[in-house]
């Protein structure tokens, strides 16, 4: 089966600074793909070429075959491509319900107002916010607030769904919790893409990892594979041959 | 004394969100203890909220004997509770000397204000060399000789300094290491938030694991440098 | 990147529309039923009834010719409100739909002798276009800035005008007695043009109702609320944005071309009041943006203390601190106006009305 997301060469530069170069990977069906990488590698930025609210200089992207380099990010969702923010972006004058209608409105079905209601609802159901539909968005706590950002953007009906940090600013609990959600989503049919900082939780999530530094590709493979490579232990690490170099001289 | 900065317990964060579930740590005067631990981890917010610019939400920060929990971080800092921050924060329009004397703003740190020039000068003569130029025009090295140097002149009893390799050449975080050490072996107590692992590690006495808000590991740092929980730590796996 | 944890302690980033994003929030997704079943679209009805039938009766001249001044607020907020109180962006020029409209329609019923209904029409289109060309650009353009630029297009087009051979540059349009012919002479016209007055107020409140309660609505309160996140769910902002600018054009130009035949002249000065324009904001703001109830409320209340405040000797030159002074404490303390303050007294209400 071919894959769901080719990512080919993308390359972007802001002013003198490559954010992020030469980058290639595809994400199949069905499958979580964790981006991981040290701070400043450009993994929000990759995502936001994907997402298309980035064009790239150089490369080109395909969902599904078709060619989504450059694309507004309102035009993928209509081919099934959503995303959720690292910093939430609650729409806070508006109820809970109302915040996934809008995702079920405008998303992969342009569904009509009452239809998207219903979708809505049942989304709302499965992420464990059913209770809450009333409620404004505002009110909301850390979690319930990242909970909403996922359920809006399934309410678009993906086939991909990216997650950027979605784990960030939660209490263990609601770590495990949110990780059942993403497990439920990828077992649904929906492939995941996710950027993540807690460690643990993204390698035991991801069926396979992309490791980020500098903007280029470090590795990509399993968890257990990634997490021994010596280049990406280095680059999380720091270069060990500094501190080789600074014990001699003292 | 044992333990000259005793951090028991600390639950901490911005706004609604938690970065720190229960931090503990025993800083042994005179020896440079290191925090390590992946981007997040907390590291960051630990030395602010023992400097008191972020309030924490449970545990108490002891400097000295003295409970300074709820003490202001300028009142924390005329304790002799230094922090040379991440990002320097110097004051771009001064001059070196100037930034250098701005450090000896407080009472406490203002008699010795002389003395404590000359001995900055002497373990950075960089900055001597340089003492009239507008901080904004140093190179980044020598910006965080001065911010260190900055935090020299508040004679510290701990000085806590947040990132010290981050975006300097290798030579330069030698050199800088080189003079850490030189001030440690002069009595100093030193605690020191770092991004090279190994560095952090074959320069300190004693480390802390940090990973998402816990200590995950704690220990001598020869013992410590073995350990795969380190490398377990920052990759999770 | 700094070590600092990635937090989401910070704000998302807002545009810098006056506490737009505090106005009494939206329900459009909760209505069940159609617009025909919702009770404000029964309310306008009747609010427009007695609109027309209070003056009718005993052929009570002043009385009408206070209450078209209502009706030209109500209008006039209403319009302003699909793109402050939707839509999340401060119109400061929008008095230019309402005085380019009259102009257009003028020129037609008067200097083309077009009929006054068509030419009202046309003067709705032509100025709708207009507003499309304009906003595709302006639009763009974020908070202050695009609030900036809505002045920039109203000291354009007042230029143009002032200038504008056909439109009689600086002196502007008079309506010659026989241009009230077709209507059966000027007392009847006066009356002819009051029920068309009232019949744009209608539809403005219609029309905001419909909008409110449909999917394009739902639409552009997402983009109030966050822009960035209604692009990333599916929302094209630019297009939406472009439509309502230019949706909330026709109705105030329509509006114009009926008043100025009404009074009889145009000129640069009348046609395009600035203050006029600042007014507007003020009438929605008091009443509560966002909600097609606040905006009639906002607009008749304010029209009546303005009348008031006109014609009292003593107070009349404190007409526009007053205006200024209501805006002061709205934004601060109300920023709901009336009925957002009503809701948040009474949330049951909000259910009920809309």
């Amino acid at each position: 089966m071919s894959a769901l997301l080719e990512v080919m060469g993308v390359s972007l530069r802001f002013g003198g600074l490559l954010a992020v170069s030469d980058v290639s990977f595809s994400i199949a069906h069905g499958e979580i793909l964790g981006l991981i990488g040290p701070n400043g590698a450009g993994k929000t930025t990759l995502f936001n070429i994907v997402n298309g609210v980035y064009k790239v200089d150089k490369g080109k992207i395909l969902f599904e075959g078709t060619d989504i380099t450059n694309r507004p990010p309102n035009d993928v969702v209509h081919l099934g491509l959503s995303r959720t923010h690292q910093i939430v972006k609650p729409l806070n004058g508006m109820t809970v319900l109302e915040n996934v209608t809008v995702g079920a409105c405008f998303g992969r079905d342009y569904m009509g107002l009452k239809p998207a209601r219903n979708a809505a609802m049942e989304v709302l159901e499965r992420v464990g916010l059913a209770d809450r539909a009333e409620t404004a968005a505002r009110s909301l706590t850390i979690a319930g607030k990242k909970r909403l950002e996922v359920a809006r953007a399934l309410a678009a009906r993906p086939k991909l769904l990216l997650l950027d940090e979605v784990l960030a600013g939660l209490n263990p609990t609601e770590i495990t919790q949110m990780i059942q959600i993403v497990r439920s989503i990828r077992d649904s049919g929906i492939s995941v893409f996710m950027i993540e900082h807690v460690m643990q939780a993204i390698m035991n999530l991801s069926d396979r990892i992309v490791v980020l530094s500098f903007g280029q590709k470090l590795a990509e493979g399993l968890p257990e594979e990634v997490s021994r490579d010596p280049q990406v232990i280095e680059a999380y690490l720091g270069d060990p041959d500094i501190a080789g170099k600074l014990l001699e001289n003292a | 004394m044992d333990t000259i900065l005793d951090i028991k317990g600390i639950e901490s964060g911005y706004g609604e969100v938690r970065v720190l579930w229960g931090i503990s740590l025993q800083v042994k005067p005179g020896k440079l203890t290191t925090i390590i631990g992946a981007n997040g981890a907390g590291k960051t917010t630990t030395l602010r909220t023992v400097m008191g610019s972020v309030r924490p939400w449970k545990g108490k920060v002891v400097l000295n004997g003295e409970d300074i929990t709820k003490l202001s971080p300028h009142s924390r800092a005329n304790r002799g509770l230094v922090l040379v921050p991440e990002g320097r924060q110097l004051f771009a329009d001064m001059t070196v000397e100037e930034n250098l004397e701005m450090g000896a703003y407080s009472r406490r740190a203002r008699k010795g204000q002389q003395q404590n020039l000359e001995r900055v000068y002497d373990t950075f003569p960089r900055l001597k060399e340089r003492r009239k130029q507008q901080s904004s025009t140093l190179s980044g090295g020598e910006q965080q000789m001065l911010a260190m140097g900055r935090g020299l002149m508040q004679e510290p009893l701990v000085l806590m300094i947040d990132e010290l390799s981050l975006g300097l050449s290798p030579l330069l975080a030698q050199q800088l290491f080189l003079s850490l050490k030189a001030l440690r072996k002069q009595g100093l107590t030193i605690v020191l938030v770092e991004q090279n692992v190994h560095l952090a590690l074959a320069l300190s006495d004693y480390t802390y694991v940090l990973a998402e808000g816990r200590v995950e590991m704690e220990g001598p740092s020869r013992e410590v440098a073995g350990k795969d929980e380190v490398r377990r730590a920052y990759l999770g796996l | 990147m700094s070590s600092q944890p990635s937090t989401n302690a910070a704000a998302p980033a807002r545009k810098s529309a006056p506490s737009a994003s505090r106005g009494p929030s939206v329900p459009p997704a909760s209505r069940r039923g159609g617009i025909l079943l919702h009770p404000v679209f029964w309310l306008t009805l009747v609010f427009s009834g007695l609109m027309i039938a209070a003056p009718l009766h005993g052929n009570n001249v002043a009385l009408r010719e206070d209450l078209v001044l209502v009706a030209v607020a109500i209008i006039l907020a209403s319009n302003l409100n699909l793109m402050i109180g939707y839509t999340g962006y401060v119109n400061f020029g929008h008095i230019v739909f309402y005085g380019l409209g009259g102009y257009v329609g003028l020129y037609l019923a008067t200097v083309r002798h077009w009929n006054l209904v068509l030419a009202a029409l046309a003067a709705g289109v032509s100025v709708s276009l207009l507003a499309l060309l304009f906003g595709v650009g302006i639009l763009r353009l974020r908070g202050a800035y695009f609030a900036l630029a809505t002045i920039g297009v109203l000291v354009a087009v007042h230029s143009f005008v002032s200038n504008f051979d056909p439109f009689g540059r600086s002196e502007g349009m008079y309506v010659s007695f026989d241009a009230y012919a077709p209507l059966g002479g000027p007392m009847r016209a006066l009356w002819i043009t009051y029920f068309l007055v009232i019949a744009v107020m209608a539809l403005s409140m219609i029309l905001s109702l419909a909008i409110k309660t449909s999917k394009f609505g739902l639409g552009l309160f997402a983009i109030r609320e966050d822009e960035g996140a209604a692009v990333v769910l599916g929302i094209n902002a630019r297009v939406f944005k472009a439509i309502i600018y230019s949706v909330s054009a026709f109705l105030p130009a329509v509006a114009g071309t009926l008043m100025f035949y009404k009074n009889g002249m145009i000129d640069p000065s009348i046609a395009f009041e600035y203050m006029l324009s600042l007014e507007g904001i003020v009438m929605l703001m008091l009443g509560g943006q966002g909600t097609v109830v606040g905006a009639a409320l906002g607009g008749g209340l304010y029209e009546r203390l303005r009348s008031y405040l006109l014609t009292s000797p003593r107070l009349s030159n404190f007409h526009l601190v007053i205006a200024g002074g209501l805006l002061l404490l709205v934004v601060l303390f109300a920023p709901g106006g009336l009925i957002g303050w009503l809701y948040r007294l009474a949330p049951r209400a909000q259910r009920v009305i809309e």
